[in-house]
């Protein structure tokens, strides 16, 4: 960290810094290969191991053992590493010749934290710690016939993918961080650092985006209590990188075009990395208590001293290099892309603090008044809702905003057609029954962002149309080709305008709880439910008692659901199988009946022993919240791929100096 | 009725499984025990719940706030059959409260450790919804308002049991906070651009011919356009 050691004293010794190199791929081989060796193991039934004893059974199915791998404190933590060695050891075999002098310090700081989390391997939470017994000469290793299993609620495919999704996520930015940092100490010059990890970030962000709403799919298949999101802390704690990470994506366009912001963007790719360990620390240390808490042991200090350090050592450089990030910060204009920039980074954080306060409240209340309350989802929906609305209506107005400055005549041109469509839709949807202001406002924002970006492809394509031989088609996809980060930007736009839609459908859900006997009814608003039969069900894993239920919407029959409550053998522990129906409403009748979910719970049986307790909910829209998860990583898929000048080689209508078309185009 | 609620906060969440069940030998219990013990805080709780003449002693299982072991759903069997036994008329026939228990209950969380809605709390077994909504239904039906059952309901429970933080005293600042922090933030934001936009003018290019420029260059994009 020593300032005097500039780049070129690390050239002159090349054997140093290719050895510092391999040693993070030999790193990455150990990691991998113990971890395969762990997943072997898993899959053997090995349980003279502590962590396999508890985390897996003989009777588990296969792909569940395999998971077994990220289901428990010791195994995950492995997994991180395993992932983390994998990241790191890509990021140096890629850059290690192009930008060799970034790479002394970016692997510093990637073995860094790859040094702290075989930390946590090695000495806290070691999954390779043996079973033993007392013996008749000491302790004995030993291996109990069968495991305690794996925990019920975590046998569910979207559990599978989940953590390494989320995982991916958080160690994904980790990468973006080490650059960063490097640039930094190194004084590199530019904003390579940024085109270095660009795609990096948006990696990351993907994944994070996946990972978080496969949790949610996760929770609304399997928790049963009807939703997908509860804002429980561990819920919270992968949405805080998420959000500094996208007001980053965002800013860093700033300094890519205009130099603009560079403080800022340092301090964001710092915050988000932060986050994404203070997130694991809080829920897995036991500082806060949460549903997800699925791997929790005493690790905490571990974290505490990790984070404090890396909390210094970025602090420290940022203000040892104040100086170098001198921008020239201008701004031509109030109505300009900058500023819509600016307020996108504001709304964003600003959720992001909300988000922090509110999981952390419960323990700064206990610290200032001694008192323990809790911060649930009513406080969470109250503070969100508009700041969430906020941010919708920014999604849809930044990108139409220009660099530097927009005139108003281009403001009325952009905006007043998908005011009106936003407009027209929220007052139908106030006739037919949303009588929720909200909901009105998230159901205009949403289609108001949706027409902007429909304009934009318009407009783009018919500009694409008036000078080459092509169809609509044809030419929305030359469009984006020929801009792949824009236009993938407004197709993640669209699935952040679907993600609220589906919010929208939380405001009107139905709950009801009945009590049933084979052959009962029972009617909720138009939808009537007739119980066919309960009956119990029996596999190697669990026993299962399944209710089956026919449903009907006014009278025509639907489909019959088979929700579950299941006792699993290995771990003694009962869950319920939700059972889930995504029902489709055919495109005219949407605004009468828009497309709901119905969500069957079998929650056991009630007292008398006889008559099954079902919880039903009905979901108005929830499928729009997966959709629009789908469009966002088609979206930074998009963006992912490298954008592609027009090709001379089309049949053009007019010719046109090349100089304009590209004006056109970009 | 004595409050559950020190007992649940016994319930520390963690990874661990209750490993204590009967058909498994005695050689790996004592094993498994010693590794239970080394992640101490996994070891279930003792709850004591009085139902009326009734006293159940049940052995929680705290991960994940409701896992009940074999030996509670043995407990459980039990403590169902004493309750067909019971002349109880359990079953509720039209609720006259509906509206008022639900607006109520969505204030409240469950306090079996899932962090739960009460209204949302999907396991049978939990010891502390049922309990809750009981309670609830019984003021309402006394003829309490809503305001009044919800204050009975925190003097037995604890302030832990409401969903957000009532917005008095030291808990307005978990409600102000965002907003306060959001407003600073605009403010900050408002005096940068304003800096930003000053900066600018003061190192801007003769404006007479910077709006020449940008009529032409308005002119030309219009016509592109069309």
């Amino acid at each position: 960290m020593t300032p005097r050691l500039k780049p070129r004293d690390w050239k002159r010794r090349p054997l140093l810094q290719q050895s510092a190199e391999r040693a993070v791929i030999a790193a990455c081989g150990l990691v991998v290969i113990a971890t395969f060796c762990l997943a072997v193991l898993l899959l053997r039934d090995d349980f003279r191991l502590a962590y396999i004893a508890s985390h897996s059974n003989r009777a588990l199915p296969v792909y569940f053992k395999f998971a077994a791998l990220w289901s428990g404190q010791e195994g995950s933590l492995l997994w991180w590493s395993c992932l983390m060695a994998l990241f790191a050891a890509t990021a140096v075999t890629v850059n290690r010749r192009t930008h060799a002098h970034l790479m002394p310090y970016a692997v510093v700081a990637l073995m860094a934290v790859l040094l702290f989390f075989l930390i946590l391997n090695n000495f806290a939470v070691n999954p390779f710690r043996l079973l033993a017994a007392d013996g008749p000469r000491g302790p004995e290793v030993f291996a109990p016939p069968d495991g305690g299993g794996l925990n019920p609620l975590l046998q569910h495919p979207a559990m599978v993918i989940h953590p390494p999704m989320l995982y991916l996520g958080f160690v994904g930015f980790s990468v973006p961080f080490a650059f960063a940092l490097s640039a930094l100490i190194t004084r590199s010059k530019g904003e390579q650092w940024i085109r270095i990890t660009r795609h990096w970030t948006m990696i990351a962000w993907c994944f994070l985006t996946i990972g978080i709403l496969l949790g949610g799919r996760w929770a609304y298949a399997v928790l049963g209590w009807g939703g997908y999101w509860g804002w429980d802390p561990v819920e919270n704690a992968s949405l805080l990188p998420w959000l500094t990470g996208t007001a980053f994506l965002h800013s860093v366009m700033m300094q890519e075009k205009r130099g603009m912001m560079k403080v800022w963007n340092m301090g964001l790719i710092f915050a988000t990395f932060l986050l994404c360990i203070f997130g694991t620390f809080l829920t897995r240390s036991g500082v806060l208590s949460s549903v997800h808490a699925f791997a929790q042991s005493a690790i905490g200090p571990y974290f505490a001293v990790f984070l404090s350090l890396l909390l210094f050592v970025c602090g420290f450089v940022l203000l040892r290099r104040l100086d170098f990030l001198k921008s020239e910060n201008q701004l031509d204009s109030l109505a300009s892309r900058e500023s819509s920039f600016l307020f996108n980074n504001l709304i964003l954080l600003a959720s992001c603090f909300a988000v922090l306060w509110g999981t952390l409240f419960p323990l700064i209340s206990e610290a200032v008044q001694g008192v323990k309350i809790s911060v649930g989802a009513p406080y969470f929906n109250k503070v969100q809702v508009p700041i969430g609305l906020f941010l919708l209506f920014l999604t849809g107005v930044g990108p139409l905003f220009a660099w530097r400055r927009t005139s108003m005549e281009s403001l009325h041109r952009n905006f007043t057609r998908p005011l009106i469509f936003g407009a027209v839709i929220a007052i139908a949807a106030f006739f037919f029954g949303a009588r929720n202001f909200y909901a009105l406002m998230a159901i205009f924002l949403a289609f108001f962002v949706i027409g902007t970006i429909a304009l934009e492809f318009f407009r783009g394509a018919r500009v694409i149309r008036q000078k080459e031989e092509r169809n609509w088609a044809g030419a929305v996809i030359e469009l984006t080709r020929r801009n792949t980060r824009r236009y993938g930007g407004y197709v993640i736009h669209f699935g952040v305008a679907l993600l609220f839609i589906g919010f929208v459908g939380s405001a009107f859900t139905i709950h009801e709880q009945a009590e049933v006997l084979p052959g009962d009814e029972v009617a909720v608003r138009n939808y009537r439910f007739v119980v066919q039969s309960l009956d119990q069900q029996e596999t190697d894993n669990h026993i299962a008692s399944q209710a089956r239920i026919d449903v009907f919407r006014n009278d025509k029959f639907l489909a019959t659901l088979t929700p579950e409550r299941r006792f699993y053998k290995a771990s003694g522990q009962p869950t319920t199988e939700v059972a889930i129906w995504p029902h489709l409403s055919k495109p005219l009748e949407i605004l009468q009946h828009p497309n709901a979910d119905i969500y069957l719970v079998f929650a056991g049986m009630a007292e008398d022993n006889q008559r099954a307790v079902l919880q039903i909910y009905i979901n108005p829209l929830v499928l729009w919240v997966w959709v629009g998860g789908a469009v966002m990583v088609f979206g930074t898929g998009i963006a992912l791929v490298p954008s592609r000048p027009p090709q001379p080689g089309r049949p053009t209508r007019k010719r046109k100096p090349a100089k304009e078309r590209d004006e056109v185009a970009a | 009725m004595k409050s559950p609620r020190k007992e649940f906060s016994l319930l520390s969440p963690s990874g661990g499984h209750d490993f204590s069940r009967a058909e498994k030998s005695e050689k790996m219990f004592s094993a498994l025990a010693a590794e239970v013990r080394l992640k101490e805080n996994t070891s279930g709780a003792k709850a004591l719940f009085s139902y009326g003449c009734f006293t159940a002693q049940l052995k929680l299982c705290p991960p994940v706030g409701f896992e009940a072991g074999a030996r509670t759903f043995l407990a459980m069997a039990v403590l169902a059959c004493v309750m067909l036994a019971m002349p109880l008329a359990a079953q509720q026939p039209t609720e006259p409260n509906k509206d008022a228990f639900q607006r109520v209950s969505d204030k409240l969380i469950c306090q079996c450790g899932c962090n739960y809605g009460l209204s949302h709390c999907p396991h049978l077994e939990c010891p502390s919804a049922p309990v809750l909504r009981a309670a609830i239904r019984q003021q309402l039906a006394a003829g309490k308002s809503e305001q009044e059952v919800l204050q009975a309901v925190v003097a037995e429970f604890g302030p832990a049991v409401l969903a957000a933080p009532p917005a008095e005293g030291f808990n307005l600042t978990a409600w102000v906070m965002p907003f306060v922090a959001l407003a600073l933030g605009l403010w900050l934001a408002i005096v940068v651009v304003r800096r930003w936009h000053a900066r600018r003018r003061a190192a801007a290019p003769d404006p007479y011919l910077l709006e020449r420029y940008r009529a032409n260059l308005e002119r030309e994009m219009k016509r592109l356009e069309e």
